[in-house]
């Protein structure tokens, strides 16, 4: 993968990395995660999109050590967290944290919110419970929230004013790397802006990298770098920001582009829209050759036979799929700036 | 609209809902008025809190009385759901009216297949034609996309993903063939490509049987492409109502504006998003006059007064703001 030359290595790198879970006996195994690899450079933010069952989630909780890898590596800061005593390795995990999905299930319905945001402090060796109720409290205002709702419970709370509280928490801790998963999905597009807003502000000031897990384009194309495209648990594209959200070269990640729904007014509306069939299918059972084969609307007998290869198609841009640059097809012809580059790409 | 040409569908009158508590009652709707007419698709937008889903409970009078106060009008074919006994509005919640809730996972119940609760709406209805109610069960779960539904029909809802669920909800909503099908955010638990498919089903659905549909949602991306009028919630008011294009290109409240303007879609890359500032007031301490006003940039001190939905013009829109006709607030436009 290319690096920038400046630095070392990257913050994180994930090699070939599965992640399995047996349904017992012979059922065989959920492959939630099936073979990805890729970097994540410091201080960027990472965006991955997927649909539900891609995989994402998983990939996010294995980034955070919250799962074990089946095969593979994952390397948090050229450390490999599988090889850490358990000691060092609550040190080391403090750098890691993570936002989930769910906010109803992230917060203990019994402990009032003061009480959830300063335990991460706690577990981290704090004392002083003034300083940390300080800490609590500025991260709830900065969330949107007032001190007068530290002493409330969760289920006084709407599922919006919850994800607050669940992202206030995960910021009391300063992390490196902070794993967000679907963390403005809860939220409304007024106080959205403010939240991305805020990321973006603590990004800056402690040097923070995100991978922002996603369903919501707009989101991951305003928020990130690089963009990461997942179909049931394997990469399908991977490229800078701008160019992945406006001219994707694989299949899917149009097809996930054209179903999103634009607040236009008609005649601004594009009038064609790739509609896939289905849903995506059992990660238990996936297709043979590459995954989105069964819903692709220009899978060939290749596709069928053969995982497609995760190739750098152009410089920082990978792509797995064999038909992205059949010549005079569809793909990417009018999307590339001129020919000679699209020769050198497809080489 | 002449009145004599169409009797509106649905027409909601001064509907205003508040939750007691025990310091006092929570208004949480205020002065909700507006029309539905057959197969018409009204969006009802607003963020989390304004009074969405409240509103669809309410018109289905499905909030237990004894918690709330409920005053003003819904009319359903000009009959006044308010004034039903309990056993007579249980004949129209269902068959009249139906309603689809956010989360088919939770909404559905995991001890009977999902075959036995569609057919469960339609023979409480008619218990005489009990007997059909599988086979139009199974015309449905065909019709909302349902592969293989005979298979489908046996299974509980662990067996079917999301978005095989929100179909087993539409055609549970659909079974008995209402005039309105009020949908309360039925895609929000969706994948985008789902939620292609889902949205254009309704949209064909309410085309051609004239099922007029009622979509709460807080995505204006979906509103845009399902609905053909929109009606803008904050703080329990509807601030603007109008045609779906018209919100777009022109908004009048600059409520709306915010909205729009707020939207990541058309925010340069880099830039800071922009958001309304301030929050959404809490329920019992309503600002008075506007209750958009602390939050606006174009507040004058008749903002102080209480506002009322009126007409703009003589078009079909109609708008919550005493300045709107001095304001020129900026729409969707493509960065």
């Amino acid at each position: 993968m290319s690096r920038n030359d400046t630095l070392a290595h990257a913050l994180m790198e994930v090699r070939d990395l599965q992640v399995f879970f047996s349904l017992g006996g012979q059922r065989g195994s959920v492959k939630a995660v099936n073979g990805v690899s890729f970097d994540v450079f410091r201080g960027e933010t990472l965006g991955v999109i997927g649909e539900s069952g891609s995989g994402k989630t998983t990939l996010g909780r294995a980034l955070v050590s919250l799962v074990q890898p089946t095969e593979g590596r994952i390397f948090q800061d050229a450390v490999d967290p599988a090889k850490l005593s358990p000691k060092q390795f609550r040190n080391h995990r403090r750098n890691y944290q993570i936002i989930f999905q769910d906010p109803n299930a992230a917060l203990n319905p019994r402990m009032r919110i003061i009480d959830s945001l300063m335990e991460p402090l706690q577990v981290q060796g704090q004392k002083e419970r003034f300083d940390m109720e300080q800490i609590a409290l500025d991260a709830l205002t900065r969330v949107g929230l007032s001190h007068e709702h530290a002493h409330r419970f969760p289920h006084q709370f709407s599922g919006g004013q919850k994800q607050r509280i669940v992202i206030a928490r995960a910021l009391v801790l300063r992390p490196k790397v902070l794993v967000c998963d679907e963390v403005v999905a809860a939220l409304d597009v007024s106080i959205r802006g403010e939240i991305l807003n805020l990321f973006k502000q603590l990004q800056r000031e402690f040097d923070l990298t995100y991978v922002f897990i996603t369903h919501d384009l707009s989101v991951v194309s305003h928020i990130s770098d690089r963009i990461a495209v997942m179909y049931l648990g394997c990469l399908m594209e991977l490229g800078p920001a701008e160019t992945v959200s406006v001219n994707p070269l694989h299949p899917y990640t149009q097809a996930l582009l054209s179903a999103n729904p634009e607040p236009l007014p008609t005649h601004l509306r594009s009038k064609t829209r790739i509609m896939l069939k289905g849903e995506i299918p059992s990660p238990v059972n996936p297709p043979s050759g590459c995954s989105f084969r069964t819903r692709c609307p220009l899978a060939e007998r290749q596709c069928e036979q053969f995982r497609p290869q995760w190739r750098e198609i152009r410089p920082s841009h990978w792509i797995a799929c064999h038909r992205a640059d059949t010549n005079g097809g569809f793909i990417g012809e009018s999307v590339l700036p001129s020919t000679s580059l699209q020769n050198e790409s497809v080489g | 609209m002449n009145p004599s040409e169409k009797l509106p569908l649905l027409e909601v009158n001064n509907l205003s809902i508040a939750f007691n508590s025990r310091s006092g009652p929570l208004q949480v709707t205020r002065d909700l008025s507006f029309k539905i007419s057959a197969g018409e698709r009204v969006g009802l937008v607003g963020e989390s809190g304004c009074g969405k889903t409240v509103t669809g409970l309410a018109l289905m009078r499905l909030l237990d009385p004894s918690s709330v106060t409920i005053t003003g009008d819904v009319l359903l074919q000009g009959r006044n759901l308010s004034s039903l006994s309990d056993k007579n509005m249980r004949s129209v919640r269902g068959r009249e009216m139906a309603m689809i809730f956010q989360e088919p996972m939770s909404a559905l119940d995991p001890v009977f297949t999902v075959g036995s609760q569609i057919s469960e709406a339609f023979s409480t209805h008619f218990p005489d034609r009990a007997l059909e109610a599988k086979e139009r069960a199974l015309d449905l779960l065909h019709l909302v996309g349902i592969p293989l539904p005979l298979q489908r029909y046996n299974e509980y809802p662990h067996q079917l993903s999301g978005g095989m669920l929100q179909r087993v909800m539409i055609a549970m909503g659909l079974i008995c063939e209402p005039k309105i099908l009020i949908a309360d955010e039925p895609t929000t638990a969706l994948d985008v490509t789902v939620q292609a498919q889902i949205t254009s089903l309704l949209c064909d659905l309410s085309e051609r049987t004239q099922t007029a549909l009622l979509f709460i949602t807080h995505d204006l991306g979906v509103v845009a492409e399902t609905c053909t009028r929109m009606l803008v919630m904050y703080a329990g008011e509807v601030v603007e109502d109008a045609p779906i294009d018209d919100v777009l290109i022109d908004p009048q409240h600059p409520y709306t504006s915010g909205l729009l303007q707020s939207l990541p879609k058309f925010a340069k890359r880099h830039e800071p998003l922009v958001s309304i500032r301030g929050k959404v007031p809490a329920l019992n301490a309503m600002p008075s006059g506007c209750r958009f006003q602390p939050r606006c940039d174009h507040f004058t001190p008749a903002c102080d007064t209480e506002q009322t939905l009126k007409p703009i013009g003589l078009t079909m829109r109609q708008v919550r703001c005493c300045e709107s006709d001095r304001l020129s607030l900026q729409g969707v436009s493509l960065p």
